[in-house]
């Protein structure tokens, strides 16, 4: 075996090929909800895409035993979909009260919460991929934040 | 139906403008942020606060703004930032009640407001710009959907939210 082995010139190649990654990074928008499905399970949550003819289709998915929704939406006809939006709510919280929602909506980032007209309070976090949309990692990395924020709003809610 | 259509139909049509290099990614980076703001024809002050944190002051519709970097390395010397936060916050002199921004928060998208300990409304929208940031174009674009943002709520403060139901 001589000094440029097979498998240390394919790790080399690697290196080249992740070092220059950055500059042609794939960008990922809305438009292929099978796109957006994949990279949800990418990140190990389960993910099925509801689609009505004519009407915006939407990803159920859930971790950590908390179900969420990533809705296509600003589609024609629920199709070429231009932005995201994350969505989940709680329907056995409805003591929660407006101030703290506000609490959350003053000292968190990325996602909104709200009560809504059932009375539970909601997260939602939206994501604009209008044109080419965002690098794949950049999507990823959205839904890791989501990941974290509804962690943190399940505490918030639940656990004071 | 959405707030973002708005953005995306003034946008749209005709992109007449010299192209600056059309594939251009834009980080939270105070300088890059406050090019493209210019060269949009927004004012883009930088500004420094007492821990040497640079942000951005801007305006929009008559409106000042302030963009902040944010999820930057620690360490001593900070690293890059990940992330950018618009803020816009309104001076009422009364108590803004916490119906109203929840109501705002139920029908809008992008933004999400509150009532700050000065019991003013305070309206912020976060943007995820790490490792590949974002193409300049979709940049431009969630400025617009800032300033749409912004414009909403602030008729929705100060028009007793006639508007802000109909920008739904």
């Amino acid at each position: 075996m001589g000094r440029f082995s097979t498998t240390g010139g394919w790790v080399f190649a690697a290196a080249a090929l992740l070092a220059a990654a950055p500059a042609q990074a794939e960008l990922v928008n809305a438009q292929n909800p099978q796109a957006i499905k994949a990279i949800v399970e990418s990140q190990g949550w389960p993910a099925k895409i509801v689609a009505t003819p004519g009407e915006s289709p939407y990803i159920e998915s859930s971790r950590n035993g908390l179900k969420f929704l990533v809705l296509f939406m600003n589609c024609d006809e629920g199709k070429n979909c231009k932005t995201l939006q994350y969505y989940m709510g709680f329907n056995d919280a409805k003591s929660t009260t407006l101030e703290r929602l506000n609490e959350w909506n003053s000292e968190k980032r990325f996602a909104r919460a709200y009560r809504d007209e059932s009375g539970d309070p909601v997260l939602e976090m939206d994501v604009d991929l209008d044109f080419a949309g965002i690098p794949r990692e950049n999507l990823g990395e959205t839904f890791n934040t989501w990941a974290a924020v509804m962690d943190a709003y399940h505490a918030f809610i639940f656990e004071k | 139906m959405f707030l973002i259509a708005a953005a995306l139909a003034a946008s749209s049509p005709a992109a007449a403008q010299p192209a600056p290099a059309a594939d251009a990614m834009v980080g939270a980076d105070v300088d890059q942020v406050a090019k493209v703001l210019t060269d949009e024809g927004y004012k883009a002050k930088i500004e420094t606060d007492e821990d040497g944190d640079r942000y951005i002051k801007s305006a929009s519709g008559g409106r000042n703004f302030t963009i902040y970097m944010l999820g930057c390395g620690g360490g001593v010397k900070k690293g890059p930032c990940n992330s950018v936060e618009f803020y816009a916050g309104f001076t009422l002199g009364t108590p803004f009640p916490l119906e109203r921004t929840n109501e705002w928060n139920h029908k809008n998208r992008y933004g999400r407001s509150y009532v700050d300990a000065s019991k003013d409304p305070v309206v912020e929208m976060d943007l995820y710009l790490d490792t590949g940031a974002m193409p300049r174009k979709l940049f431009v674009e969630n400025l617009e959907i800032w300033f749409d943002v912004m414009a909403n709520f602030d008729a929705f403060v100060f028009d007793d939210g006639s508007e802000g139901k109909k920008a739904k």
